[in-house]
């Protein structure tokens, strides 16, 4: 991720990493807003919406829901760590973050195997699929790159207090919480 | 450098040429609805060859007046001409002024076009598939359908009465297909799952042609058809022949 | 201030080109926005013979009634994959590589600001090229047939069953997320790598034409990106959102399209703007009339163009018409605030009809054309005549072709000397204007008559006695001249490596910074940077007479 030209800063101090996360971000966003308007707009012209004998695990959903949530205040307490320069803790708790995202990846498969209706059922079952499906890929993403945080530390990383990389991942992994919330919102509580 | 004032030019005398003939290349419109969107039509035309006229002009003087003579050293700069702030206002608001006047009459054109008869002469059931069409007349137990098209066949009649409305509804069960017939200058897309309902009113007797319009695959060219309008005798005589004759081609 | 500054953050640069490595490997593993930027051009151009070629073949299909060249089936790969390639490979891959060359320089960077994320946003644009041309041949059960928006159902499984359709879809995928990255890239550059003195308000309207693109590129695409994933969902696993017969609706697909849609073309325009907006001024010798207008008409285009999507709509009876039809119409204003800004910038100059020049001329004519057409299908009930016709192939041609095509020549023929150290001819340079205005007007003009007649688009074969045939004969021989023109440019380019005429730092009098340093640049851009005092910096310093800022 080392991957900044060093030139010069213009007037505000931003970081290029932190600042082209950002926009990344931004675009990930409007990708997502392109699924939620195809899930509106389905709904708007679909009686009833869901469709007869869809039954959702909204408990199950919602535990996920708390441990993703969760995760996102661990990986905060790792940048925080990272800030004051105590590289182990923030280890651990990238660890403990990581550990939360997979076992809410868990509970997602285990929904996946146990619901009742697949992609190819009705429209209801592909768009549920395809917006589920598409944020675990950005979880598992999420995985991936705490793992290489933690790889990095390991390497030297972050030691010199330059954390962009740690701060972006961060940015990214609040995302993916953030877009899962709306997400839970849409599908378990407004259905 | 005269010649390429007058390669600027050419263009412009081009739209010039269409214009002597005051329909401007556009069918004059062979119903209500069609007659309308035609006024409308000339309105535009008309806007577009005035700001066409006037930038045409701007820049051809620019070009004459400011370039490089030969006399002129080599290393010469232009005016200082950056920025005229009242000038500017003047064309946001022109502009701004064409745009809105165009939008209103459109506006109003527009809801016209689209507006529905709440008693329509006559009703028309259309479905479009790959790739011809069924054309359906409900209160008179009557259908006319394409044979397999292909190069060179004409494809099947839509037969409607003169100055009667002609409520129009259009679907199609397989993919995307558009209604278009240019003498009528109205077309609708016709998507599955979507029951297309429009009005048209024909004015003038005659046979017109028409096509699909949206590319709907293979044969998608070969996807015509007709319309013919007669007058309302005319129209009853056909139907009570054709009656039941469900399915025949025209 | 001293007349220099000095570089604090790049390493020493070795100077001049020749101490660059050289080969074919170094040209794949560069990270140098300069070589990324030229790659970007010449793939693209590549890509434009390519759809060329597939335009020939449609024209000669549709020189006369009955068949000439192609079946059905193949001429529907042919315009499917022409206009796929023409957008997104050819005019959106060249606006990239300008901007990638360009940004850098023009605001005083020694590259790009993640110049690895760049390389891999360049491989990731020409991989996503060769599967969609693979779209069109290694497919078996037909080449992809669906038109450049590829509507469902007939994009769906049960109407395109080959293979055709998903390598399309996996390829525009690639050339979206390229699209984006490159878009980052843009707008980090040139927020946060400016030079000392480069504020935004002395950024050269390019780069605010490239940053305003990279940010439309960046809402506009994800959400097309969904629409495809959809799709493939749709077609492979058998889903059902595009699916009328599954409870889907094929109409969310058009909405999600369109959105980008729309937005890309003037993805694949604004860049052309600021093309013509540094050619204008350099060669009427003077600064750009209403600097500030520029910037703010290219924002409200911007802004305005996310919301008039479903103007390609107005046919389907299920959108708002009279909402979209108001914010399409005014995007007229701000459009016609560049227009008399770029006559502001010729009025009072000395004008040289240089060959970037005529192009850059050829430009404003032909776009006009396209714009004020573009006015009339902004109206719903005109729109419900000349939607799908050839009226409207012909509106899109005079914007893109004679419009985006004519300021990509105008680039070529200005930046070449700058990228490459030597000159294209100025006499051959204008028989390939020549050629290419006769033969655009001559193809494309008859376009319109053919449509007004009633002519559809996308069929590849028309009856005789409709008025259609004149008008197509008319257009298939034009078509001809343009091709002469395209193949006299390339004689013009071997010509001029062969002949190796050098260009000198600054050939024409330039304004922005790429101006004032050497022609190629050298590796990380300029070993020294004049002061920037204004948005002129080249032209003050090669003008140290004149009080830089004194028009200010
Ligand atoms: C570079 C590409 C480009 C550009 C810049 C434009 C510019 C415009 N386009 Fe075009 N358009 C396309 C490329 C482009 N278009 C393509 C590819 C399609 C078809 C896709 C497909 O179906 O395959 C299309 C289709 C298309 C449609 C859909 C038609 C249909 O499917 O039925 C419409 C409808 O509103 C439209 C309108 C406009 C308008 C109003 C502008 C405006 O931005 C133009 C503004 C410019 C001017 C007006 C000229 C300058 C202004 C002045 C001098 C000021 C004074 C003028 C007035 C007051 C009138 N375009
Ligand atoms: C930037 C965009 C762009 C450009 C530049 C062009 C350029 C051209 N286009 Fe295209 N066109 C589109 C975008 C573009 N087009 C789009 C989006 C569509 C809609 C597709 C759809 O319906 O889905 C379309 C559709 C389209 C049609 C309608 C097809 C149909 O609806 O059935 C036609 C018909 O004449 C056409 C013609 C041409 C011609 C003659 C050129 C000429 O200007 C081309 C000039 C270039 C050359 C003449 C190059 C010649 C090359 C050589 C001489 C070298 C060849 C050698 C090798 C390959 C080795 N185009
Ligand atoms: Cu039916 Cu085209
Ligand atoms: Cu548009």
């Amino acid at each position: 991720m080392a991957d900044a030209t060093v030139g010069h800063r213009g007037e505000a101090d931003l970081s290029p990493l932190r600042f082209g996360t950002i926009l990344f971000l931004a675009s990930e966003l409007l990708f997502f807003g392109g699924l939620f308007a195809a899930y509106f707009a389905l709904r708007s012209e679909t009686v009833p919406w869901p469709p007869a004998g869809v039954e959702l695990a909204t408990g199950l959903s919602a535990i996920g829901t708390a441990l993703l949530l969760v995760s996102s205040f661990t990986f905060q307490a790792a940048v925080g760590r990272a800030e004051r320069g105590d590289l182990r803790a923030m280890r651990r708790w990238v660890l403990a973050s990581f550990l939360l995202g997979a076992a809410f990846l868990a509970i997602q498969a285990y929904d996946w195997n146990a619901i009742a209706f697949s992609v190819s059922t009705h429209a209801y079952g592909t768009i549920y699929f395809a917006m589920t499906g598409f944020h675990g890929l950005h979880v598992v993403a999420g995985l991936a790159l705490m793992a290489v945080v933690v790889g990095r530390a390991a390497q030297g990383a972050y030691r010199d207090g330059s954390i962009d990389g740690l701060e972006s991942v961060a940015y990214y992994w609040h995302f993916v919480d953030v877009v899962w919330i709306a997400l839970f919102a849409t599908i378990f509580l407004l259905r | 450098m005269r010649r390429r004032a007058s390669l600027a030019a050419a263009p412009l005398l081009v739209f010039g040429a269409t214009a002597c003939s005051g329909a401007f290349g556009m069918p004059r419109g062979a119903t209500e609805q069609g007659r309308d969107v035609f006024d409308l039509w000339q309105t535009f035309f008309v806007a577009a060859v005035a700001v066409a006229a006037l930038v045409y002009g701007l820049i051809a003087w620019s070009l004459i007046r400011y370039r490089r003579r030969r006399s002129d050293d080599a290393e010469a700069l232009g005016a200082p001409f950056r920025e005229r702030r009242g000038l500017e206002a003047v064309y946001v608001a022109i502009p701004l002024v064409i745009v809105v006047a165009l939008f209103t009459l459109s506006f109003r054109t527009g809801q016209r076009v689209d507006d529905l008869d709440p008693d329509p002469g006559v009703r028309v059931h259309v479905e479009a598939f790959a790739w011809g069409w069924r054309f359906s007349y409900p209160d008179l137990d009557l259908t006319v359908v394409s044979e397999p098209s292909g190069p060179g066949v004409d494809g099947p009649e839509l037969v409607l009465p003169i100055d009667e409305t002609a409520r129009i509804e259009l679907v199609s069960n397989d993919v995307i297909h558009a209604f278009w017939v240019p003498g009528f200058l109205f077309k609708r897309d016709a998507i599955p799952g979507v029951i297309q309902t429009f009005d048209v009113t024909p004015t003038e007797a005659g046979v017109f042609q028409g096509a699909c319009s949206e590319f709907c695959g293979l044969n998608h060219a070969y996807m015509r058809f007709t319309v013919r309008v007669v007058p309302s005798t005319e129209f009853d005589a056909w139907a009570s022949e054709r009656a039941g004759a469900s399915g025949a081609a025209a | 201030m001293s007349t220099t500054v000095d570089r604090p953050a790049a390493p020493p640069a070795p100077h001049g080109p020749h101490e660059e490595p050289r080969g074919v490997v170094s040209w794949i593993t560069t990270t140098d926005h300069k070589r990324i930027g030229i790659l970007y051009c010449v793939s693209a151009f590549a890509f434009f013979l390519v759809g060329g070629a597939l335009a020939g073949a449609i024209r000669v299909e549709l020189a006369e009634p009955g068949r000439q060249l192609v079946t059905e089936q193949t001429f529907n790969t042919l315009f499917t994959i022409h206009g796929t390639v023409m957008l997104f490979l050819f005019v959106g891959g060249f606006g990239n590589g300008l901007a990638n060359y360009l940004v850098p320089l023009q605001v005083g960077a020694p590259d790009m600001a993640f110049p690895r994320l760049n390389a891999l946003s360049y491989w990731f644009f020409a991989g996503g090229g060769v599967l969609i041309l693979l779209s069109a041949v290694a497919a078996a059960g037909g080449g992809a047939a669906m038109g450049w928006y590829a509507y469902p159902p007939l994009s769906g499984s049960g109407f395109s069953p080959g293979v055709g359709p998903d390598l399309w879809i996996l390829g525009m995928a690639l050339v979206a997320a390229s699209s984006l990255l490159s878009g980052i890239n843009v707008i980090t550059t040139a927020f946060l790598m400016r030079a000392p003195g480069m504020t935004m308000w002395r950024l050269p309207i390019f780069t605010w034409n490239a940053i305003v693109t990279a940010m439309l590129g960046l809402v506009a695409f994800p959400p097309a990106v969904a629409a495809f994933a959809l799709l493939f969902i749709d077609r492979r696993f058998g889903g059902h959102v595009f699916d009328p017969q599954g409870g889907g609706d094929p109409v969310i697909y058009q909405h999600l399209f369109w959105f980008l849609g729309h937005p890309e073309v003037y993805i694949l325009v604004l860049p052309f703007f600021g093309v013509i907006t540094e050619v204008l001024p350099v060669f009427s010798r003077k600064a750009v009339f209403n600097y500030a207008g520029f910037v703010m008409a290219t924002l409200a285009i911007g802004a305005l163009s996310m919301g008039v999507w479903a103007h390609h709509m107005f046919t389907t009876g299920v959108v708002d018409n009279p909402f979209f039809s108001a914010m399409t119409l005014l995007i007229a204003v701000p459009t016609g605030i560049k227009f008399f800004n770029w006559i502001g910038t010729m009025w009072g100059g000395r004008i040289r009809f240089a060959v970037p020049m005529l192009f850059a001329i050829g430009f404003l004519l032909n776009f006009l054309i396209g714009g004020v057409t573009g006015v009339m299908l902004a109206s719903a009930p005109i729109d419900y005549q000349v939607s799908d016709s050839y009226f409207l192939v012909a509106h899109f041609h005079y914007t893109l072709m004679g419009g985006s095509v004519f300021a990509i020549f105008a680039a070529i023929y200005f930046w070449f000397p700058k990228a490459f150290g030597t000159r294209l001819s100025e006499a051959i340079g204008r028989w390939v204007f020549a050629l290419l205005f006769v033969g655009f007007n001559l193809t494309f003009w008859p376009q319109f008559v053919a449509g007004l007649r009633g002519m559809p688009r996308r069929i590849a074969d028309y009856p005789s006695g409709l008025g259609f045939e004149t008008p197509n004969l008319l257009s298939t021989v034009g078509a001809g001249v343009m091709s002469v023109g395209v193949l006299l440019f390339l004689v013009d380019v071997w010509t001029a490596f062969r002949r190796r005429e050098p260009a000198g730092d600054d050939p024409w009098g330039g304004s922005s910074l790429e101006w004032a340093t050497t022609s190629p640049p050298p590796h990380h851009n300029f070993v020294t940077l004049p002061p920037i005092r204004s948005e002129r910096p080249a032209f003050d310093l090669h003008h140290p007479e004149l009080d830089p800022g004194a028009g200010r």
